[in-house]
């Protein structure tokens, strides 16, 4: 058997030698990463202000009564920007309504209703969407038919 | 008597001579191995603070790490994704979601790497999470205390 000429296995092996790397050791110690997620609106990071140039965002209106007593909230992609809540602990009385979706311009911009049809978490649409509440005053109320207790303040958030 | 005094003075002279006939030297050297080595202390915590499609990208706190290196020996750090076995030299940023709250976030480090002072240096594990993200919360506030994934591993190469 004949062995390869070492003018010729020199160079690979030099090579060979060059490609390894040329670490000699290391140590290593473990990372752990927290998160803590929290809901706009709630006792989290406040959420940046939306600044006038971005408001044409998309934007998501939600109820949140039976979960945080949070009963309208509307969230843009630039940021939040309404949000009604009960006081906590306290109970948030005298209402009707909540968040309501009418999706309306649908012709100016189908592909984006289509995209909030599919929606599986349902809450987000397209433009033109209304977000309503409505407050009784129910402490001051004299009964059926009270003219004033029949006077709803409400609140109509369209974007 | 004077005489006899001379001579005892002789005696405790020779007495108090080296007994020694001549010397000789010869030298040696001591020799030294060191083998360089660098140890990275624990790493603190990665913490992000985030509220749900915020539009600003959030900034981790935390993270901070030192590291004690042989003098001169130079020295880059790497992360790995996971806690598995530590695989040199690891990459300088890493992207990882998050599997309980369903958030996207890149580690990276303050510095590639450095040179050895023999005292410890610090550095910190630095954390990005884009903004507009809406993760996943079935709650007012959650953390990902059951993610499987958020354990990564920091790695010095030297």
């Amino acid at each position: 058997m004949r062995s390869a000429p070492l003018v010729r296995v020199l160079p690979a092996l030099v090579a060979l030698l060059a490609g390894a790397p040329s670490w000699a050791d290391s140590d290593a110690q473990n990372v752990t990463v927290g998160i803590t997620l929290s809901q706009p609106g709630g006792s989290g990071v406040t959420p940046v202000p939306p600044q006038p140039s971005q408001r044409a965002g998309v934007c998501y209106s939600r109820s949140l009564s039976e979960k945080t007593g949070a009963s309208v909230q509307v969230v843009c992609d630039s940021g939040q920007f309404v949000s009604i809540e009960a006081v906590p602990g306290q109970p948030f009385l005298g209402v009707h309504g909540g968040a309501f979706r009418y999706s309306m311009s649908i012709d100016r911009d189908r592909s984006v209703y289509d995209a909030a049809a599919k929606d599986p978490f349902g809450w987000r649409t397209g433009w033109g969407t209304v977000t309503m509440l409505r407050l009784y005053d129910v402490q001051h109320a004299g009964g059926p038919g009270d003219f004033w207790a029949d006077r709803p303040l409400e609140l109509l958030v369209s974007f | 008597m004077k005489r006899i005094l001379t001579a005892t003075a002789i005696a405790a002279a020779l007495a108090a001579g080296s007994a020694q006939a001549g010397n000789t030297s010869g030298t040696f050297n001591v020799n030294v191995t060191l083998t360089s080595a660098c140890t990275l202390s624990a790493v603190t915590n990665v913490a992000f603070a985030y509220t749900s499609l915020q539009a600003a990208a959030a900034n981790a706190t935390g993270g901070g790490f030192s590291v004690s290196c042989t003098n001169t020996l130079p020295y880059t750090f790497g992360l790995q994704a996971g806690s598995g076995a530590a695989t040199p030299p690891g990459a300088s940023t890493i992207s990882v979601t998050d599997n309980a709250v369903n958030l996207g976030y890149s580690l990276g480090l303050s510095a590639a790497g450095g040179t050895g002072n023999g005292v410890a240096q610090n550095f910190s594990v630095t954390g990005t999470m884009a903004g507009s993200q809406a993760g996943t919360c079935a709650a007012a506030s959650c953390t990902n205390g059951a993610a499987t994934n958020k354990t990564h591993t920091l790695i010095v190469n030297y």
